[in-house]
């Protein structure tokens, strides 16, 4: 057991507004040391073997916005073919690739990663940790990410992506009406990169309960770890439901079992229910972690206490609970009892009422502050407009009656483009602008962030509200073309004009990205003067996140120690090994010391093994045998016992 | 702080924790887990309501009586009134409870399992009310 203890400082040189007060808070040397201790190798192989959570979180949230400007890009395509009726630049069996992979991509290689990424980066250093539990299970789950996400998206590049929707209904998706490889690779690529969801699932739930700062007791939980918490415990339930769905039908198509096939007792119905078991708590897996962000940005730029926080932990565990039971709605038209639809169309109603409850929670805490309009608060008032209009739609199509006359319209692709964009790419572009400093140590420009969100504010709604009329006039959604005369043409061409000023905007915020990399005004620790434990370490964070262990004494511990002008701190973790403190799980009260390993190469290979198999089932069952022993190899030089204890 | 400062406070917050958390235990027992009854009950009581409700809608169109389904409802009830009792009843136990830090935290478990098996019980309400109007064969082939 390693000495610890808790000491307070009467001036902390680590509340300095400049990263030299980490430095003095323990001494060069000791600072030096433990700096050496945490930091990840360099160079190519180097970064093969990071482990830190900073390094794994920010490359998710890269890798996942490559693959959203990649999923965007088909999108614009699809556009360009619908703006005028008849048109032929794209094939339909295209159209039906690129429509595919555009829905999966976003949903499954842009949503949730970048959600998680955002989580792997913030909450540790929100709960005031060193590092996650698992650093290598986390480099583990990235590897997975980005060698499944390029393989999904290489096959369109080879012509051989799916084009079964995103959702990949049976019979369509079964090998008598989907030949090729295409479906093969939705199958595999999904299930494989969703057991990176998983990892970073397990992740997180361990890092909130078990390695928070001592203090940080579950009602002085910051709201966006709660929120991380809940869409974890999601994930957990949600996943392995399309994982089995997905599964299930591999099978199908490589060893002929008969799940989904009518003829010999197998039911499509029942890809439908796991699918969407997974598929609607997946709306709220990615819109949780985003009612966090938002909560964040609105305490710090509102320059007060957060209003009805018991009231928001309510909303957000709500909302996970809820979100299982709405499933069926999904199915309206597929032929179920009416009294069976009837409690999912209560409970997809019911669901407004606690995500009314975060609004006016919002607005009571913008009402009683001084509300700063910088480039993040833009983001979060654009969301409040986007998603209360999606939510507003939300409680229509969550009605029998009229979701049947709108199903399988543009109506629906209308709605849930301003509840997931709405509800999640405005937030996180939020994020980035609020925590990018901290993340990089240089502030991005506040008006080309303006004129961003302004710009993606305006072609958003120009992109996507003509489809609620296009919807109501019968425009059915998946189709490729449709004959003039029906009086699309105009709306859809309005559309396509909306999606490159849409883009546009985008492209702003990605060059603002780019530029403040290396032109931006250096930031300082607490550029925004936040509450929360993030902004006590320096911009950058520093390799160890924190030089001095945080201990926490109440919900806004930044504003605290400044009005105080001391601090308490962990004191005796060794400057020689990854020392991170474990504390209890309702009070977080110091419990032991956990030692985190370092760098190593073996997450990466096993990653590369598990490719190995998942892409080889792809062509033949024999992969999974194969695959199975490959990363059972790698796993026992990943586990091959150390000596974390051992004095060096 | 030196680090034969830092020597002399060894293990003093791990031991701290230990005392503490027997105290508790000791003070507690069993009543520890009330505050958490709302968040367990309350899901589990409106999961139950729902999936065995929509399951058992072809078994009661066959056998043309809708009680078990009223019983179902009014388990499910119970199992709410179950979280809401046990939450209330952690609510008024942690005015006992020491230490203050304890308490405070105990009383923001017990207020959002109230809530939640208040909302539960909603849910369950909203889904159960209908079907008064709706025929169980309905919508069966």
């Amino acid at each position: 057991m390693t000495a610890v203890g808790i000491e307070t400082s009467g001036h902390d040189p680590a509340l300095e507004p400049s990263s030299y007060g980490h430095e003095a808070a323990v001494g060069r040397e000791a600072f030096e040391r433990i700096e050496r201790t945490w930091r990840s190798p360099a160079g190519f192989v180097g970064w093969f073997t990071q482990v830190n959570h900073s390094a794994i979180g920010l490359r998710f949230i890269v890798t996942a916005f490559v693959f959203f400007i990649l999923s965007g890009l088909l999108g614009l395509a699809m556009r360009l073919q619908l703006a005028m009726p008849l048109n032929e630049m794209l094939s339909p069996e295209a159209y039906n690739q690129i429509m595919t992979v555009h829905g999966t991509a976003m949903m499954f290689l842009f949503a949730i990663p970048a959600m998680e990424g955002v989580a792997i980066y913030v909450a540790p250093l929100m709960v005031g940790a060193r590092d996650m539990a698992f650093p290598r299970l986390n480099a583990f789950g990235y590897y997975v990410y980005l060698i499944g996400g390029s393989a999904f998206f290489l096959s369109l590049a080879l012509g051989m992506a799916p084009d079964a929707g995103w959702f990949n209904y049976v019979p369509l998706a079964n090998k008598t009406f989907s030949e090729g490889y295409g479906v093969d690779i939705w199958t595999t690529m999904i299930t494989f990169i969703e057991l990176s969801a998983l990892t970073a699932a397990v992740e997180l739930i361990v890092t909130i309960m078990k390695l928070r700062a001592p203090g940080m007791s579950l009602d002085r939980m910051p709201i966006f770890v709660w929120a991380v918490l809940v869409m974890s415990f999601m994930i957990l339930f949600a996943m392995p439901s399309v994982m089995v769905a997905s599964a299930f039908l591999m099978m199908d198509r490589l060893v002929d079992t008969q799940f989904f096939i009518v003829e010999n007792g197998g039911s499509p119905l029942l890809w439908q229910h796991l699918f969407w078991f997974f598929g609607h708590p997946e709306v709220y897996i990615i819109l949780v972690p985003a009612l966090g962000i938002v909560t964040s940005i609105v305490v710090t730029f509102s320059g007060r206490p957060l209003f009805g926080y018991t009231a928001l932990v309510l909303a957000i565990t709500g909302i996970g609970m809820v979100s299982f039971g709405l499933w069926v709605h999904h199915m309206y038209t597929t032929g179920l009892p009416f009294m069976g639809r009837s409690f999912f169309m209560a409970a997809s109603s019911m669901i407004a009422i606690p995500s009314g409850v975060q609004v006016y929670c919002w607005i009571a805490t913008l009402w009683g502050g001084k509300v700063r309009f910088a480039t993040p608060m833009l983001w979060v008032l654009a969301f409040f407009g986007v998603f209360i209009a999606g939510g507003l739609t939300g409680v229509m199509v969550a009605s029998v009656p009229f979701d049947r006359q709108v199903h399988d319209s543009y109506f629906v692709v209308a709605h849930f483009h301003y509840v997931l964009m709405g509800g999640a790419v405005f937030p996180l572009m939020g994020a980035i602008y609020y925590w990018f400093p901290k993340a990089t140590g240089r502030m991005l420009s506040e008006r080309l962030g303006i004129g961003s969100c302004l710009t993606v504010f305006v072609g958003f709604n120009i992109t996507f509200f003509p489809m609620h009329i296009l919807g109501l006039q019968g425009m059915p959604r998946r189709v490729y073309t449709y004959v003039d005369g029906l009086g699309w043409g105009n709306m859809n061409l309005l559309a396509t004009f909306g999606a490159f000023l849409l883009a546009l905007g985008f492209a702003l915020t990605l060059f603002n990205v780019v530029r403040s990399l290396r032109h931006g005004a250096v930031a300082p620790d607490n550029p925004w003067g936040g509450s929360t434990l993030e902004w006590a370490t320096a911009s950058p964070p520093l390799n160890c996140n924190f030089i001095q262990q945080p201990v926490v004494e109440s919900r806004r511990p930044m504003w605290d120690w400044r009005e105080a002008g001391s601090r308490t701190v962990v004191a005796g973790l060794s400057e020689d090994r990854r020392e991170t403190m474990v504390t209890t799980l309702l009070d977080a009260r110091p419990q032991s010391v956990m030692v985190l390993p370092g760098p190593t190469p073996w997450p990466f290979v096993s990653a590369v093994a598990a490719s190995f198999g998942f892409i080889g089932l792809i062509f033949s069952p024999w992969f999974f045998p194969i695959g199975f022993f490959a990363v059972f190899a790698t796993m026992v030089f990943w586990f091959w016992p150390r000596h974390p204890w051992r004095k060096k | 702080m030196s680090k034969m400062d830092r020597s002399r406070n060894a293990d003093r917050a791990v031991q701290d924790t230990k005392q503490s958390d027997r105290q508790l235990a000791r003070q507690e027992g069993f009543e520890a887990f009330t505050p958490w009854f709302g968040w367990g009950l309350a899901p589990a009581a409106w999961a139950l309501h729902q999936g065995v409700g929509y399951a058992m809608v072809s078994w009661l169109c066959n056998i043309g009586t809708r009680w078990p389904y009223h019983a179902l409802t009014v388990l499910a009830v119970c199992l709410c009134l179950a979280g809401i009792a046990a939450a209330v009843h952690a609510l008024r136990r942690s005015r006992h409870i020491r230490p203050e830090r304890s308490a405070a935290r105990m009383r923001m478990m017990a207020l959002v399992g109230l809530m939640l098996s208040a909302a539960a019980l909603g849910g369950i309400t909203v889904e159960y009310v209908p079907t008064f109007w709706i025929d169980t064969c309905m919508g069966i082939w």
